[in-house]
């Protein structure tokens, strides 16, 4: 901490430098001044906050501390920056000695262009680097899939430590707590969902009297964002005392919780399709039960009115219905289903981790509408126009008015780091089979404040980016538009090599 | 060449340097963070 006051204080000290100088070349007034003091101080006082909650333990306190006062702060300073510079009269500098003036004067005259250095990486080895990136996906995809099956019996012995445990049947999995045929029935019948960024187990635990005594999660590969938010909301609760053949149909017997519909709803669905089984093969009960519909209401209509607005140029390129356009899809597809794609999603599809259409309409629209958007006409139509996180980095762009960039240097590596991190995500993805551990993106932190560990930092520092360079995730990071483009590439030369032929 | 368009050159050739330092620092501390997560999944994974 004293290092942090240190810091501070030598902070404090160029900001100080700063505005003398400022004001010495500007003719200030109460407005300018107010701006950029109070922008200083914001600044200054967002990175006291975030180290005081970083040791503290609360990396969440801290991430919310650099957004709302860090990024504040960093927007007055930037538009009392150019209010001064725009709109308050400049002091004159007298000319005095023009022998300093020829001290600082600067070479403008057209340097040659120097030649072009050879590559130190030959054409053949980044070759080999890119078919072995795409070669060890393959492997990754293939040992994740065979490595060993869920151990269900381990993760009820987890959750039931004192108990004696017996596996009573194999489809589906059930469990007996005490010995078999002992006392009345406790038995875990073990179920399966889909979830948006994965899948997780479910222990179903029913007694004798045909009714639900406790909904136990086993394990999970969703999205953490989703999962706290069922977690906060006690939705397990909601299903103690249920009958075993009761409808279990969300929106008729069962709520969903908002900002955590498709999970919800999965869950909703594993439960129905675990407590169904029982009543049929357990209690020998007839299906009375009602038929699941199509869930299809306004949140669908929605998601397909914005899909469809996606393959129209005027919408998304001419004003105004352009910023109409954006402002939809950041509240819609953003804040109020916080349904961003994420590069979980389509590494999903490839381990088959794809929900029911039935119920997850909005997954099917945004995930499988963009793929075959890409397979079928060869556009992306998520990125740069459906995608909520964009929509904040422009308005955030429009506000800053500068379009600043890294050095070319840093530029031409950006390209193969951001194909790196891009693979580190995939292999991680595949070999874990956890599409949230390698999904990077802010986007659930962004729109429904949720987040873990070190992935708090990662939307200050995009948001804040984003204020200074264009498209400062999209460009530079974002995995998921980076899937989609390579996508689009290897749709290009698939079509390039059947043409040839 | 003017003192004031001089001065100009310079001033606008240290507001582009700036702004590239920025750019620069901004881009790989994200970087940095984006690894951290990375590494933070990892190391979870294998520790299972």
């Amino acid at each position: 901490m004293g290092f942090t006051w240190y810091f501070l204080g030598l902070l404090t000290t160029g900001s100080a430098i700063f505005l003398w100088h400022f004001s010495k070349r500007y003719r200030l007034n109460w407005l300018a001044w107010s701006g950029l003091t109070l922008g200083i101080v914001l600044i200054l006082f967002s990175i006291a906050w975030a180290v005081g909650s970083v040791l503290e333990g609360v990396p969440r306190a801290a991430s919310m501390g650099l957004l709302l006062f860090g990024l504040s702060g960093i927007v007055i300073l930037t538009m009392a920056s150019r209010y001064t510079l725009t709109k308050r009269p400049e002091i004159l500098q007298i000319a005095t000695e023009p022998a300093l003036a020829k001290a600082v004067e600067i070479d403008i005259t057209p340097q040659k262009a120097k030649p072009a250095k050879a590559s130190i990486v030959s054409p053949y080895f980044s070759v080999a680097i890119r078919y072995g990136a795409y070669i060890s996906l393959i492997i990754a995809i293939v040992v994740g899939l065979a490595s060993e099956g869920k151990d269900y019996e381990g993760m009820v012995r987890n959750k039931f430590k004192d108990q004696k445990l017996t596996k009573v049947n194999d489809d589906p999995v059930v469990f007996q707590l005490g010995q078999k045929g002992a006392g009345p029935g406790n038995y875990v019948l073990i179920q399966e969902g889909q979830g948006y960024g994965g899948p997780f187990v479910l222990g179903i635990r029913i007694m004798e009297d045909g009714k639900i005594h406790e909904i136990i999660p086993l394990d999970h590969k969703e999205t953490p964002a989703f999962i706290k938010k069922i977690e906060d909301a006690k939705y397990r609760d909601r299903f103690v005392g249920k009958k075993v053949s009761d409808d279990f149909i969300v929106g008729m017997d069962v709520n969903a919780v908002s900002g955590a519909t498709v999970t919800t709803m999965a869950a909703v669905e594993a439960i129905r399709n675990g407590a169904h089984l029982a009543a049929v093969k357990k209690f020998k009960l007839k299906p009375k039960w009602e038929k699941v519909p199509w869930k299809f209401g306004l949140d669908e209509i929605l998601i397909l009115v914005i899909f469809v607005m996606a393959f129209v140029p005027r919408i998304y390129k001419e004003k105004p219905w352009k910023y109409i356009y954006m402002v939809a899809t950041i509240g819609i597809v953003g804040f109020y289903l916080n349904a961003a794609i994420s590069v979980g999603n389509i590494a999903g599809l490839a381990l088959g981790y794809i929900p029911g259409i039935k119920e997850h309409f909005i997954w099917w629209i945004l995930v499988v509408g963009t793929v075959l958007g890409i397979i079928i006409l060869g556009k992306n139509v998520y990125c740069y126009r459906i995608c909520p996180f964009y929509g904040i980095e422009y308005l955030l762009q429009k506000i800053s008015g500068m379009k600043l960039n890294p050095s070319r240097t840093l530029l031409k590596r950006s390209r193969s780091l951001v194909n790196f991190l891009l693979w580190l995500s995939l292999i991680v993805i595949f070999l874990s089979k956890h599409p949230a551990l390698g999904s990077y993106e802010p986007f659930a932190m962004m729109f429904s404040l949720n987040g873990v560990g070190i992935q708090w930092f990662i939307l200050p520092v995009a948001l804040i980016g984003s204020f200074f360079m264009s498209t400062f995730w999209c460009r530079f990071f974002c995995p998921c538009g980076h899937a989609l483009t390579k996508l689009v590439q290897f749709r290009k030369k698939l079509i390039q090599i059947f043409r040839n032929r | 060449m003017a003192t004031a368009e001089k001065s100009d050159a310079k001033n606008q050739g240290g507001e582009l340097i700036g702004g590239t330092i920025l750019a620069g620092a901004l881009y790989i501390v994200t970087v940095l963070f984006v690894l951290g997560f990375l590494w933070q999944s990892i190391a979870s994974f294998m520790l299972q």
